[in-house]
């Protein structure tokens, strides 16, 4: 079995009988048992009720219930912050080491439905980063490591997800976002992580670190793996609102990997001015040369688009402050906050704790000035962009032994694009593009309209069709 | 005496002539990032229209 399979490969051969979804999950639990531990990617391997599921789904494969059912008898893993029945969710937290749901998570009832087979629940940054972590080290579960070089970070909060999908112990995982927490790891790790339009898919079920942000995707081998999770995954659900109306049943929302194949869409694709100058020089060369396979496929390239001066990080760190210290409330009054792994953990709750009403308020006013900025980008009837794009991350992953603002002082990066289109609830792509230093991955995003995931799943699956960067196995991990 | 944000009000209405924005709005004691971020949200002008989107949709008209 090849486990850098894409879900269409691994679904034809099921199909084929070449292996059941039994011998496949068994294949994979076995990966995550033995080389899970080298990455620190997994929390709980969830052994029992991936056997149970994968014999469903080989019942409903031999009765030939198998029509558009893309992820039946697939295995995967979850980022461990969306609840699951009688299994430990921890949140990557000490103090939430031995909480338990009886209940699953929507996203989760959702691939079940698609018969998908849950393996396992995947580490993550504590909390999901909502308290300010300056360092890989903060998870019970220790630095998440990219199987590209395990001296440096899988990237983060989805760290499990990042390593677990990068080295193929798991076909594709389920991460999260406030913001930058699939594109992140997704760059960091070698995989494509999809983060969705806010709203698109629920949150019901999942920790919340910032109501207003928070969003749920799936972290894959390719951009058609994410097509047909997303398609699995999102919809409206009664219990988050923040659903109703952006992905509505019976809409055209979907289009199959092959008819993308089929239909490339001729796209006008920005870049923002200042996005790819002050990054590593691999960095910017792998983009430019994305840019060229982009130009290359009759896209039309325009440069030089103006970003904000309005200060985006900033409003998103205040936003996060206020949003997370309400949602860990309890948390921070118990004092249990001392036990959190990094030192920024363990105070940073009690100053956003700090955080006025004013000041969270006004932060929502300037983000709705942002939101209006930036999404205009796409609006201007002159430029009429439909993506955009821009190198993931300004550098390679991040090493363990240092913090994240002592790791590369010599790049500053550029226009935050990442925290700039999470305040506007833009759905974007993190494309493996080449390495760069220590042979560690770098990546290109597109970004989009919301509710425009058909445009930008098109172009990536397109771009991936005339690449081969995303098919690269990490040493040691074949 | 327990002072009420009532009784805290009267004594900053009394003094209004004393610029007092940093008794009402002080700055985060904690680190320089999180002060910096305050300082530089406090900077941007806002005026009457300036709403926050309490939707918080993404798809909400802009």
């Amino acid at each position: 079995m090849n486990p850098y399979a894409t879900l269409d490969e691994l679904g034809a051969m099921l199909r084929a009988k070449e292996f059941s979804s039994l011998e496949l999950t068994r294949f994979y639990l076995d990966r995550l048992e033995k080389l899970g531990p080298k990455l620190n990617a997994v929390v709980t391997i969830t052994r029992e009720r991936a056997e149970v599921e994968a014999k469903r789904a080989d019942a409903e494969i031999a009765a030939g219930r198998t029509q558009n059912r893309p992820l039946l008898g697939i295995p995967y893993g979850v980022k461990d912050l969306l609840a699951t029945k009688g299994i430990p969710t921890t949140w990557g937290a000490e103090p939430y080491r031995n909480q338990v749901f009886d209940y699953d998570a929507t996203v989760v009832n959702k691939l079940t439905e698609a018969g998908a087979v849950l393996c396992a629940k995947l580490a993550m940054v504590e909390l999901a980063g909502g308290f300010g972590y300056n360092n890989a080290d903060a998870s019970f579960t220790g630095p998440g490591k990219t199987p590209w070089n395990t001296d440096f970070w899988s990237g983060g909060s989805s760290s499990g997800p990042g390593a677990a999908v990068g080295a193929a112990l798991v076909p594709f995982a389920i991460g999260s976002e406030t913001s930058g927490s699939i594109l992140t790891p997704s760059a960091f790790s070698g995989v494509t992580g999809l983060r969705p339009t806010y709203g698109a898919v629920s949150r019901h079920g999942a920790m919340a670190c910032a109501w207003t942000l928070d969003k749920l995707g799936p972290m894959c081998r390719t951009a058609a793996d994410c097509n047909s999770v997303l398609h699995a995954i999102s919809g409206e659900d009664p219990n988050d609102p923040t659903t109703i109306g952006v992905y509505v049943s019976g809409r055209a929302t979907f289009i199959a990997n092959s008819m993308m194949r089929d239909h490339p869409r001729k796209l006008r694709i920005g870049i923002i001015k200042g996005s790819h100058e002050k990054v590593q020089k691999e960095v910017r060369e792998n983009f430019f040369r994305s840019i060229d396979v982009l130009r290359g496929q009759g896209h039309t390239i325009v440069e030089d688009l103006a970003w904000t001066e309005l200060p985006v990080s900033a409003t998103v760190g205040v936003i996060v402050d206020a949003e997370a210290a309400s949602a860990f409330e309890d948390l921070i009054r118990s004092g249990e906050t001392k036990t959190l792994r990094e030192a920024n953990d363990r105070i940073g709750g009690f100053e956003a704790a700090a955080t006025l009403a004013v000041d969270y308020l006004r932060a929502q006013r300037i983000r709705a000035m942002i939101r209006r900025e930036l999404l205009a980008i796409f609006d201007k009837v002159d430029l009429n962009v439909d993506l955009i794009a821009a190198p993931t991350r300004s550098t390679v992953a991040y090493p363990l032994d240092r913090n994240f603002d002592e790791a590369y002082k010599g790049v500053s990066g550029g226009p935050s694009l990442i925290s700039g289109m999470n305040l506007a609830g833009a759905p974007a792509i993190s494309l493996p593009n080449g390495l760069g230093e220590n042979g560690l991955p770098t990546a290109m995003q597109l970004i989009a309209a919301p509710a425009n995931e058909i445009a930008l799943l098109n172009a990536a699956v397109n771009f991936q069709a005339a690449t081969n960067d995303h098919k690269k196995v990490p040493r040691g991990f074949e | 005496m327990k002072t009420t944000r009532r009784s805290f009000a009267k004594v900053l209405g009394a003094v209004a002539l004393v610029p007092s924005a940093e008794l009402v709005f002080p700055l985060p004691g904690g680190p320089k990032k999180q002060r910096e971020s305050v300082e530089k949200l406090r900077a941007v002008a806002l005026k009457n229209g300036d709403e926050p989107d309490f939707t918080f949709s993404a798809l909400a008209k802009r």
